[in-house]
């Protein structure tokens, strides 16, 4: 009754202090559409110079064989249609590099001369030295590699293809995953949805400060309300914004195209059992702080840290600490949010169940009591303690 | 229950809370009686605030021991409010944070706010609220849940005169009903308000007693207080100590020569006659009903508000 009547009067608080509430639910949803809006402007295709030196004498053209290539490169298609590369034919070679060099490119690739012709001897059967192609890259460029390792696949393919001769390898994927093709876009979807939990962080603390700020946390400790019922009635509040923001988050990557292939009952599910771990990082948080504004100062730290090692924002270099039961445990997954991270990727990306992710909600679980634990000792003695 | 307080509310021995060097309550002794208003007197800084934390349990004594009986209510000093909830869903939560069923807290908060005369603000959020509103808003919170034991620290403060009588007029008719300690260094308030009145400074108890017995302290009858030209009060001190029924209480402070007499308006002309004898300059006469500032004057040497 008691922690009911707190769930109530916190829930009001909540949908009348509308600010932080507006900014706990948008806020992932603001990303997804910026994430969305980023990979599909800023990363289109590989961006390749094409400077061809194979030149008919007479006509001034690539010939036949060497034009057929560059066709190739321009027609490579991703599975949902994008094209892969985005093809500058150039002649001057000293000022193609100089945009490689400047990141104006991603790739430099020279046909040199003769290119066509013994590509030509190839086919014809005739032995002779095989065609060459030179490829002009910044190696600290991660997208010019790629589009090193792309138009070198393609332009095997192609050869292979002409000459007619098998390839001298034949590599097989077996599909692991969700048997579909994955934008970058559909691979950030997950660890996005993520933030809207990690907002929480705010609505739970702000609660919790609030009563100290505003010294009505005296009134609750003269009552008979247990700090249990406290608590309880403060997660349950936040268990319904979180999977709100989720859910809000998840419809704004619906309707630019994401389409997750796990169920969205199961994702919810997650989201608010990974919603109590949030909230338990909260009262942690809330026992250092006397006021809205160190929440909205100092509580910045504690909310940048969640974000960038959960990774939420792009994914960071694994550090292992053991294996548990088949599964490695890295050194961020103590983190709450680092295991919903991979939890919402196997469900979203690989149709994973709730079985499926038990490991990481049996983490979570602990994890989110260790925290609760730590959290309730320490706002007890800073804010309910009787000096 | 402990045999002693079915008779006595609360009774407190020994109480003493320090911050570092300074003693803010020294060895506070007292006890309240059931059903009785009790009126807590002191300058600012004089300890009521830190007693009253101590005897609702938000403050941990030093040393001493304190019992009392039964349901604890609070009004703090501040104004202690859900900025974010209306005036009845605030009294309503109060409630059921006691333990009072939905529909009772529902209906203790009507009667609250129409008491208290905020039924008209009974829907508004309590950061709209004057505040002189919210002051009234901070004391009925403390009543929801019918405390046996109410503790009012400076209930009357910020309020204004219309609000100071409907409050004053609330909690006297809670005597009887249930026991109220309530803090002021308003003496006025405190003469109408309690049944008793203890007077603190500098954490001490100085005295405890009804009203009229504490001003009963200060000798019977009227009060006279004599203002001469700086330095002659002393000068008049033996020829007023020789006149017939002006002994009682005669003290000198500063310029001011203070004593309580019950004899008529006769006194009057002999002392202007021995002012006039001795060459001295009157500054002011008065003749007033004797206070409870009288009182803390006479056992402090200095006014409450100094």
């Amino acid at each position: 009754m008691r922690a009911l009547a707190f769930f109530k009067k916190t829930t009001l608080e909540n949908l009348r202090d509308w600010k932080i509430l507006s900014i706990a639910l948008v806020f992932a949803p603001f990303f997804v559409y910026l994430m969305w809006g980023y990979f599909d402007a800023a990363a289109p295709a590989y961006r390749v110079l094409v400077a061809s030196q194979d030149r008919d004498a007479a006509s001034g053209r690539a010939p036949a064989l060497a034009q057929g290539l560059i066709e190739v490169w321009r027609d490579a298609e991703h599975a949902d249609g994008r094209p892969v590369f985005a093809i500058t034919e150039i002649d001057d070679l000293e000022a193609a590099k100089a945009r490689v060099k400047r990141r104006d490119a991603d790739l430099l690739v020279e046909i040199p001369a003769g290119f066509g012709a013994r590509l030509g001897a190839l086919l014809a059967g005739a032995p002779g030295e095989p065609p060459r192609l030179i490829n002009h890259g910044d190696e600290a460029n991660v997208r010019g590699a790629m589009a090193m390792a792309m138009s070198d696949y393609v332009a095997y393919t192609y050869a292979f293809a002409i000459t007619g001769s098998a390839p001298p390898l034949e590599v097989q994927l077996e599909q692991l995953g969700a048997q579909r093709s994955l934008s970058e876009f559909d691979l950030y979807v997950p660890a996005v949805l993520v933030l809207a939990l990690i907002m929480i962080m705010f609505t739970a603390a702000a609660t919790l400060i609030k009563e100290v700020d505003k010294r009505t946390m005296s009134r609750l400790m003269l009552s008979r309300l247990t700090t249990a019922e406290l608590l309880a009635a403060v997660s349950a509040c936040q268990v319904l914004i979180g999977v709100a923001a989720l859910l809000l988050a998840y419809l704004a990557a619906l309707s630019v195209g994401y389409r997750g292939v796990g169920s969205l009952s199961t994702l919810l599910v997650v989201g608010a059992l990974s919603t109590l771990g949030v909230v338990a990082l909260s009262v942690l948080v809330a026992a250092f702080l006397r006021s809205i504004f160190e929440l909205l100062t100092i509580g910045c730290f504690p909310f940048f840290i969640l974000m960038f090692f959960s990774e939420c924002m792009f994914p960071l270099p694994k550090v292992t600490l053991f294996e548990l039961a088949g599964n490695t445990v890295y050194a961020n997954d103590v983190l709450p949010t680092s295991l919903t991270v991979r939890a919402f990727n196997k469900i979203l990306n690989h149709g994973a169940g709730l079985t499926d992710v038990g490991f990481e909600l049996a983490a979570m679980a602990v994890l989110t009591l260790a925290y609760f634990a730590l959290g309730t000792w320490l706002f007890r003695r800073r804010h309910m303690h009787v000096a | 229950m402990n045999k002693g307080l079915a008779e006595i509310a609360l009774r407190v021995e020994g109480l003493t809370k320090r911050y570092g060097d300074l003693v803010a309550v020294d060895q506070l002794s007292l006890e309240v009686r059931r059903g009785e208003i009790l009126g807590f007197l002191g300058p600012n800084g004089a300890g009521k605030t830190t007693t009253l934390k101590m005897l609702c349990g938000l403050l941990r004594p030093d040393a001493g021991r304190i019992e009392l009986d039964g349901s604890v209510g609070v009004s703090p000093q501040e104004i202690v409010v859900w900025e974010g909830l209306t005036c009845q869903e605030q009294l309503e939560f109060c409630g059921q944070i006691y333990d009072l069923p939905a529909a009772e807290a529902r209906r203790r908060a009507g009667d609250l706010l129409e008491a208290f005369g905020l039924q008209e603000k009974a829907r508004a959020l309590a950061k709209t609220l004057s505040g002189g509103m919210l002051r009234r808003l901070n004391i009925a919170l403390g009543l929801v849940h019918r405390p046996q034991l109410l503790f009012l620290d400076e209930p009357q403060a910020g309020l204004d005169p219309q609000s100071r009588v409907l409050v004053r007029e609330y909690v006297r008719a809670l005597a009887g009903e249930m026991t109220v300690v309530v803090t002021t260094h308003d003496m006025e308030e405190a003469d109408k308000l309690s049944d008793r009145v203890c007077i603190m400074d500098r954490g001490q108890l100085l005295v405890m007693d009804t009203v009229e017995g504490i001003k009963g302290q200060l000798g019977e009858g009227d009060l006279y207080e004599i203002e001469l030209a700086a330095g002659e009060a002393e000068a008049l001190r033996p020829h007023v100590e020789g006149l017939p029924g002006a002994r009682e209480g005669l003290s000198v402070q500063g310029d001011t020569l203070r004593f309580t007499s019950t004899r008529d308006s006769a006194l009057l002309t002999e002392i202007l006659h021995a002012v006039d004898r001795q060459g001295l300059t009157l500054e002011q006469l008065r003749l007033r009903k004797t206070t409870l500032e009288d009182v803390f004057i006479r056992l402090t040497g200095r006014g409450l508000r100094a």
